[in-house]
């Protein structure tokens, strides 16, 4: 019970870190602390293979793009509200979700369930278990997920690959005219090998 | 270790879909050597046209009484996800000969575009089809993540990228909101899937109301974004405005399709059973002030806009709002009344957005209604098609729409929410004003000379959009029997029955 209770108060501070810190490479590396606090989490409750899985691909894969992705932007400091108020009126609503969130927990009958009861159904969080949910269970959605995960890729490369007005302002047009006609003998196979890049 | 039960894995339920997502790999394929888009396009087509033959092998299927599903009701190909199956599909078949036949002349014309048009309809599909939470989610998200793209295909304009960027991250808020509103319906309940929800919501043990329907707002919030709901609504004007013509065409009918269809089957089924509770009169209520405040927004804000595309873009809302009536009413005949609302709202609104893209200029601009001022005389047919469209949208008989109207107020009425029902009749007539805006000028108005209607030479792939728009609602206006008969015949899986 105490491993627990010092888990979850420096898993939600991390959480809060990562609202309320105003450096994005801070929020990111406070998010970084939740999900380790998480990964110890399952340890507790012997799910070593959710544990490992969580380190592996939360707090390294997708927080080391994460930070990439905020050291090419290089965010700049942009503070200007247009409409102060709003900021209040979420600060209000957050507020009445988070409480009313709270009181439905407090309400709500059902005991939760104590260590052993979530031990057990973890069954050490081995990864036939979690085998045996993601392939059977939810094979269809896991199927779907690749899908998903296509569509993003196309759409990635359709918006990025796309053909851009050279320097000195000449329209897309009139650039791909320029290139059509610099080489007459072969046409291109491709609008956006066309382009110019 | 646990064994699947037999005939879990049903592969055929998922033909539709998985003949849209093969046909979008294979245009995906062809982008890459073949320059001909007239051919990609027709591949297109094809694929469209084979992902139909499977629904309506379904639907009918559905007639007999023998629906089928797989993954332990998990995927559903009955008379709600068949009928749906095939509005979308119809839908995506006009965007995508809109598409062939303005593309290039706009400038828009990269490989990527059919593709991805397939892969939103596919999770388009998906999302109608779902039996649980999960695989609604992720239908969502597929048919989404392309439509977010598409949105921002003309690159080089701002208002396109614009429209692109906004809806992305409008999106993803309210994918947080629903993913949210999943997370505590699963809490509350326990399963993901619809059937258990159902029975666990309305047996008389349960208690934790509160979560539950704390789950079931934020559902309607993640949903009620893409069907344009007012408040979530404010997106749709400027994305509906700033993307190209042809993607718009696509994202007015095919979004709020699957958007709708997967509304109406969680209202159906969750919302019943939670509404069978305690707490079971909030639920309601709620969706009656948002369906009430869309129908006022959405034909005011039509009501006070210049542009026809803006205009068209606050119709869609409005229309949202006459659909919502269905929504209200999903327990009984709201399904049916919808599917063919649905119908004839794809081919009128295509057919509108479609004569748009004949209209305006290479820029995509130009949609005033000086625009259209003497449309009826320089170009007859095409005037008469966006007349036959608009006044359908109006719903003046006897189009289709204004069979769609009488269905979605008829259910709304036996459902008992007459206030809503009569705030639709009232808010039809103004909507009569604004389409009916359009029509005088193309009809009674001379052409101006400072807004001419661009010389070139006519699409054939348009034209054929637009005639099979018209035609299509004129005919679902005389005959609506041909396809509601299929719809409210047809045998629904996962229907709620209140428990004595």
């Amino acid at each position: 019970m105490v491993t627990f209770v010092i888990l979850a108060v420096v898993s939600v501070v991390g959480a809060l870190g990562v609202v309320l810190l105003r450096q994005p490479i801070h929020a990111a590396l406070s998010l970084v602390g939740t999900l380790l606090t998480l990964a110890v989490l399952f340890v507790t409750l012997q799910a070593h293979f959710l544990a490992v899985i969580q380190v592996l691909v939360y707090a390294g894969a997708i927080m080391v793009l994460f930070l990439f992705v905020i050291m090419l932007l290089n965010i700049e400091q942009q503070r200007k509200e247009i409409r102060p108020w709003l900021r209040w009126v979420a600060y209000g609503i957050g507020l009445v979700a988070a409480v009313g969130l709270i009181v439905g927990a407090l309400l709500d009958p059902r005991q939760a369930p104590d260590a052993a009861v979530a031990r057990a159904a973890l069954q050490g969080g081995n990864a036939l278990l979690i085998a045996e949910v993601l392939y059977f269970e939810f094979m269809l959605a896991f199927q779907l997920v690749g899908v998903l995960l296509l569509t993003g890729m196309v759409g990635a490369v359709a918006l990025v690959q796309r053909r851009r007005p050279p320097p000195g302002g000449v329209s897309a047009a009139t650039a791909r005219e320029a290139v059509l006609t610099d080489r007459p003998g072969r046409p291109s196979s491709h609008p956006v090998e066309a382009g110019g890049r | 270790m646990t064994l699947l039960p037999e005939g879990f894995i049903v592969w055929s339920v998922l033909a539709p879909a998985l003949f849209l997502l093969g046909f979008a790999l294979l245009t995906l394929l062809l982008g890459v050597f073949q320059r001909d888009r007239g051919f990609v396009a027709a591949v297109a087509l094809t694929g469209i046209a084979g992902a139909a033959v499977f629904a309506l092998h379904f639907l009918m299927e559905a007639q007999r009484g023998s629906a089928e599903s797989g993954f332990g009701l998990r995927y559903l190909a009955d008379a709600h996800a068949s009928a749906f199956t095939l509005v979308i599909l119809l839908g995506t078949a006009l965007a995508v000969l809109v598409g062939q036949g303005t593309l290039e002349r706009l400038d828009l014309d990269h490989p990527e575009y059919f593709p991805l048009l397939l892969l939103s309809a596919t999770g388009a599909v998906v999302m109608v089809s779902a039996g649980d939470l999960i695989t609604l989610l992720l239908g969502l998200e597929i048919m989404s993540l392309a439509v977010y793209v598409l949105a921002a295909w003309r690159s080089d304009v701002r208002q396109s990228q614009e429209a692109g960027l906004k809806y992305f991250l409008l999106g993803s808020f309210a994918s947080a909101l629903f993913i949210y509103g999943i997370a505590l319906t699963y809490g509350a309940g326990g399963h993901f899937d619809y059937a258990s929800l159902m029975a666990v919501f309305a047996a008389t043990g349960f208690e934790a109301h509160i979560t539950a329907l704390l789950g079931a707002v934020l559902i309607i919030a993640g949903l009620g974004f893409k069907v344009a709901f007012v408040p979530f609504h404010q997106w749709a004007p400027d994305v509906y405005t700033g993307a190209p013509t042809p993607v718009t065409t696509f994202m007015a009918v095919v979004v709020k399709t699957a958007a709708f269809g997967a509304l109406l089957r969680v209202a159906a089924t969750i919302f019943a059973g939670l509404e069978a509770g305690a707490l079971g009169a909030i639920l309601p209520g709620v969706l009656v002030v948002l369906i009430g405040a869309t129908l006022v927004v959405g034909n005011l804000g039509a009501l006070l806009q210049a542009g026809v595309k803006r205009m068209l873009a606050y119709s869609a809302v409005a229309h949202a709002g006459y659909l919502g009536l269905a929504v209200v009413a999903a327990g009984a005949d709201g399904m049916a009344a919808a599917g063919f609302y649905l119908a004839a709202y794809t081919l009128m609104t295509a057919g509108a957005f479609a004569v748009l893209t004949q209209v305006m200029d290479d820029d995509d601009r130009g949609d005033t209604i000086e625009h259209f001022a003497g449309l009826g005389r320089r170009r007859p047919w095409l005037a008469a098609a966006m007349a036959v469209c608009l006044l359908s949208l109006a719903g003046i008989p006897p189009f289709a729409g204004f069979i769609g109207k009488v269905l979605v107020i008829q259910a709304a009425i036996t459902a008992g929410h007459v206030v809503l029902a009569v705030l639709a009749v009232v808010t039809s007539v103004v909507a009569v004003v604004y389409y009916a805006r359009v029509v005088v000028a193309m009809y009674f108005r001379e052409q101006s000379s400072a807004a001419r209607l661009p010389e070139r030479p006519a699409s054939r792939s348009v034209d054929v959009a637009i005639g099979i728009a018209a035609v299509g609602t004129l005919l679902l206006g005389l005959l609506p029997g041909l396809w509601y008969t299929l719809l409210e015949q047809g045998q629904n899986l996962l229907v709620f029955v209140s428990s004595p």
